[in-house]
């Protein structure tokens, strides 16, 4: 093993199950990931693959009666798996959610809800840390709209607001879920330099959650990829974009406009994403995939190295066993 | 020249909001030959769905002439247009809240027949349009609910071919599906232009979606062209500030040195109080004096129009 600092967030074989306890449907079946503290890592996948379940696992936002189980899911030491603990995320992680209008409050000016954000007994200290925190995201004159509402700023300015609210908490790590699919591309380009430069400036980790791969490329150094609740491979960008070990992976890459010359037909999945009631043995990828064969159809499948350093899913692209030490077994 | 399908000339679209005048679209000229798809980029509220719209005529024309195939129609009314809006069709971003909830897929896929007075078999013109939008006929008598957003998007598609139109003006049609989705739906309208030799307003802030499928882009910002011409050719070479920029946002697209480069600060002004001479000067990293003050026109530059003061021909 390298001599690695322990990681600051640490998912093993995380498994998230929603519902009534007679039909509880499991909405993430195997995330594992992990974090270095000052890291981005983005998490990929599409409509329903679990992404924002694993963002809400980590935040202790799941619906009532949700159930968290797996290997191991540890935030900066604290165990999450931990019914009794589950409270002391405080501090350690924040939140920026897609549609910050919906999470702001419309009836309250803009510096009562910062001041919500973060402990401090002084108001004269908070109101400037309030105003540092709106600069500090790009705002100009933040005085004048610390007394805003919501609805006076345009949607790139309330995700401002959203990142300078998780920003007074100085988390370790903040949770970003879609937080420029909103946005135009232009805006989208904007908040994505101002991550980043959070990042840098204040030593913040971030899990990046996008459907977009391009939205990951631009600031992640690592990323996983979803798909039906599993993380079907994770390693750095650029192995990603270059050699990557999942034929899902591969599809994804290749169905994007911006990969194929003008006119040619793009590269499409067939069929549709399993339903978790759906799901048989073998790997959930293996009923759309051209190149599974009878063995990818049985038995269970776990995470393995991959070629490129990370690891995959993909038993016919996993590196050769003996370079094998991420071998996680699903439960 | 062959007259082309659709032209808009120098449209202006005029809304009123809180007693104070909006200018949606502002001046635009546009055309469409047959059988080519022309794509309209631009950020929210540059008035890209509104020109879609007023080629539909789905509003009033302010200023300006539309006219379909060789028929002016800026002026005309609903009973005189009717048999327009049969050649030319709409599909929206949500195809959830274009289709009606109560109706089965077949009944939706029926009603353009019935509307406008189609008389054949029904049943056999919906099974062959469902056919080639590749939704099984045994799921003609399922209800919306019942299927996913990029099946639903492609009954939508189905719905606008029913009548065989010349036209389909597509507005944001895959914004809200998945990569892999929206590959299958670009498959799909680049097939029926093949076959059917239809033509395209596809209406995107998706500039890779839109050079994909499109002949032409035209670039709109605050109600105006700011660049027209070979959709290739602008996406590799963008000439407008603008342009450039848009083109750099994408994510993904060019080397990280590069794009910090061109990063454009702030925000659209709003089209209810529009800056003097260059709309985007305020955001402009070339704005001169004469930027501020002197509004540029289209001008052509080799391969395309552009709206500069900076771009010489």
């Amino acid at each position: 093993m390298s001599l690695q600092p322990p990681p600051l967030l640490n998912a093993d074989c995380v498994r998230v199950e929603l519902g009534p306890v007679k039909r509880r449907v499991a909405v993430v079946r195997g995330a594992t990931l992990r974090i270095q503290p000052g890291q981005i890592v983005g998490l990929v996948g599409e409509s329903g693959s679990g992404k924002t379940m694993v963002a809400r696992a980590v935040m202790g936002l799941l619906p009532d009666g949700a159930a968290v189980t797996g290997a191991a899911l540890r935030l900066d030491g604290r165990d999450l798996l931990d019914v009794s603990r589950r409270a002391r995320r405080r501090g350690v992680a924040s939140m920026v959610f897609q549609d910050p209008m919906s999470a702001l409050n419309p009836y309250l000016r803009i510096g009562t809800q910062l001041r919500e954000a973060f402990d401090e007994r002084d108001n004269a200290v908070a109101a400037r840390e309030m105003a540092r925190a709106l600069a500090d995201v790009g705002i100009a004159e933040p005085q004048a709209r610390l007394r805003s509402y919501p609805h006076e700023l345009s949607g790139g300015m309330r995700q401002r607001v959203m990142i300078a609210m998780a920003l007074l908490a100085r988390p370790k790590l903040l949770v970003a879920d879609e937080p420029t699919t909103a946005l135009d591309v232009t805006i989208q380009a904007q908040v994505l330099q101002l991550l980043a430069a959070i990042n840098r400036d204040h030593g913040m980790a971030i899990l990046l959650i996008s459907h977009d791969l391009g939205v990951v490329a631009e600031i992640a150094s690592h990323v996983g990829v979803m798909y039906a609740g599993e993380v079907v491979e994770f390693g750095s960008v650029e192995d990603l974009f270059n050699t990557a070990a999942h034929p899902y992976t591969r599809a994804l890459l290749a169905s994007r406009p911006a990969a194929q010359r003008r006119g040619e037909r793009l590269t499409t999945i067939a069929g549709t994403v399993p339903e978790p009631h759906e799901l048989a043995d073998g790997c959930a990828f293996a009923p759309r995939c051209h190149d599974a064969l009878d063995s990818c159809r049985v038995g269970s499948l776990h995470l393995r190295a991959a070629k490129h350093g990370g690891t995959t899913r993909c038993a016919l692209e996993a590196a050769p066993a003996a370079a094998n030490p991420a071998q996680v077994r699903r439960p | 020249m062959t007259r082309p399908l659709v032209q808009l000339s120098n449209v202006s679209v005029h809304f009123r909001v809180g007693g104070r005048r909006l200018v949606a679209v502002d001046g635009v000229s546009l055309a469409i030959e047959r059988g080519e798809a022309l794509g309209l980029v631009g950020e929210s509220g540059s008035g890209k769905s509104t020109t879609g719209k007023a080629m539909l005529r789905l509003v009033d024309i302010h200023a300006g002439a539309v006219a379909f195939d060789g028929r002016d129609i800026t002026a005309s009314k609903e009973r005189a247009l009717r048999d327009v809006r049969r050649r030319m069709q709409p599909v929206f971003q949500d195809p959830r809240a274009s289709l009606n909830p109560r109706m089965t897929v077949a009944q939706s896929l029926r009603e353009p027949l019935v509307v406008h007075k189609i008389a054949a078999d029904h049943r056999a013109i919906v099974n062959r349009l469902a056919e080639r939008v590749s939704i099984p006929a045994s799921a003609l008598d399922r209800y919306p609910h019942a299927f996913s957003g990029g099946q639903l998007q492609r009954i939508a598609v189905a719905r606008a071919m029913a009548c065989e139109p010349a036209l389909l003006v597509l507005d944001e049609p895959i914004s809200a599906l998945d990569v892999s989705v929206g590959a299958q739906l670009l498959n799909l309208f680049g097939d029926l232009r093949d076959e059917d030799g239809l033509s395209y307003l596809f209406i995107a802030h998706d500039l890779h979606a839109v050079a994909h499928l499109c002949d032409r882009v035209a670039v709109m910002y605050l109600g105006r062209i700011v660049e027209q011409g070979p959709a290739a050719e602008i996406l590799d070479r963008p000439l407008h500030p603008y342009t450039d920029a848009l083109v750099a946002s994408v994510p993904g697209a060019a080397s990280s040195s590069d794009r910090s480069k061109k990063i454009i600060p702030g925000e659209p002004p709003s089209p209810l109080d529009p800056p003097p001479g260059c709309a985007f000067h305020p955001r402009c990293p070339l704005a001169e004096q004469r930027c501020r003050n002197e509004r540029p026109q289209l001008r052509a530059s080799a391969d395309r129009f552009v709206a500069c003061h900076l771009v010489k021909n």
